[in-house]
């Protein structure tokens, strides 16, 4: 049982740092699980013959497990109903044995219509510091649901792909 | 053709742009609490908001709340989930998941019944056609047509 850590939102400043997230190692029962839980059964994700006739070295993590964890270490923190917006972008394959390091940084604090957000630079590295996701979220400093009429768009807080 | 980009001809590949702006079918799911409670212990996840009903009242839900990233499983839960990218003439086997938005106008909880109404936002190519981009976008809404969540999947391509 993980009590929702203390952080007073309205005293964080740009350049501050979320209390981190560090998984446990992704094995190959973290992926069972997450195949059946999320209803993907893609066989490069639980099967390791497959995931070598695919061109792997071994089964890899889905990128929606991953982006789970970071979620985790943002409703951590804060709670959901303040969660306004969360975009990752799937940067390298996370491989089992991978401990994951989930990072959420202060880039911004903003309004938008009146409510004052944060906006989070989010990152998710394994042990080695390689780079597995990285994204942005939007989080209201109050733990309210959004007013209703609210309209954000998506395609407004997501750059253009970079250059793969 | 000629040799612009290495001698390498992509236009056979390249998706027909003619797919912006489509429709897909739409459908909806249920959201179940053992699936919830199924999908938190998959990521790990241990606060008993996520778990045990009284904690999640007592965190003023309604009912179990399903954590940020599980629309995008209930999306996926169709008879074939990529069926219409299968039919735009992509190679499912030639696909990577760039990119994924979750915008977020109310919370969802265990119980409700979720509608997903998807359309092809975007296609477009870079890199001289060796790499498509394919966006996804799908309004997730309640039986009343309230807005609960909106997400968004850039789909890659690989033509090489």
């Amino acid at each position: 049982m993980v009590a929702q850590e203390s952080v007073d939102l309205a005293a964080l400043r740009v350049g501050d740092e979320l209390p981190r997230l560090v998984t446990e190692a992704v094995s190959c029962q973290t992926l069972a699980l997450y195949a059946d839980a999320s209803g993907n059964h893609d066989p490069r994700y639980i099967d390791s013959s497959q995931a070598r006739k695919a061109g792997l070295h071994d089964v890899i993590t889905p990128g929606m497990l991953v982006a789970a964890y970071l979620g985790r270490a943002l409703t951590a923190v804060v709670p959901q109903l303040a969660l306004r917006s969360l975009t990752v972008r799937f940067a390298g394959v996370t491989q089992v044995g991978d401990t994951l390091d989930c990072c959420a940084t202060v880039i911004e604090r903003l309004e938008d219509q009146g409510e004052p957000l944060l906006r989070l630079k989010l990152r998710v590295t394994n042990a080695w510091g390689d780079l597995k996701l990285d994204g942005e979220a939007l989080v209201a400093l109050a733990a309210t649901a959004p007013a209703a009429g609210r309209r954000r768009s998506t395609q407004a807080q997501t750059k253009k792909m970079p250059q793969v | 053709m000629p040799a612009f980009n290495g001698g390498v001809n992509y236009l056979d590949a390249m998706i027909d742009h003619s797919h912006i702006g489509r429709m897909l079918p739409s459908h909806s799911a249920r959201v179940e609490k053992g699936r919830l409670r199924f999908f938190a212990t998959a990521i790990g996840e241990t606060d008993p908001v996520y778990f045990d009903e009284a904690a999640a009242q007592a965190a003023g839900y309604p009912a179990l709340p399903a954590p940020p990233t599980f629309a995008f499983c209930l999306d996926m839960e169709q008879s074939r989930p990529l069926g219409w990218l299968e039919d735009m003439g992509v190679d499912l086997g030639r696909i990577l998941h760039g990119e994924q938005s979750f915008t977020y106008h109310a919370m969802i909880h265990a119980g409700d019944v979720l509608n997903f109404s998807s359309r092809v936002a975007d296609v477009y190519e870079n890199k001289g056609g060796a790499l498509d981009f394919v966006i996804k976008e799908t309004r997730v809404t309640t039986g009343d047509a309230a807005l609960v969540a909106e997400l968004r999947s850039v789909i890659i391509v690989r033509n090489d």
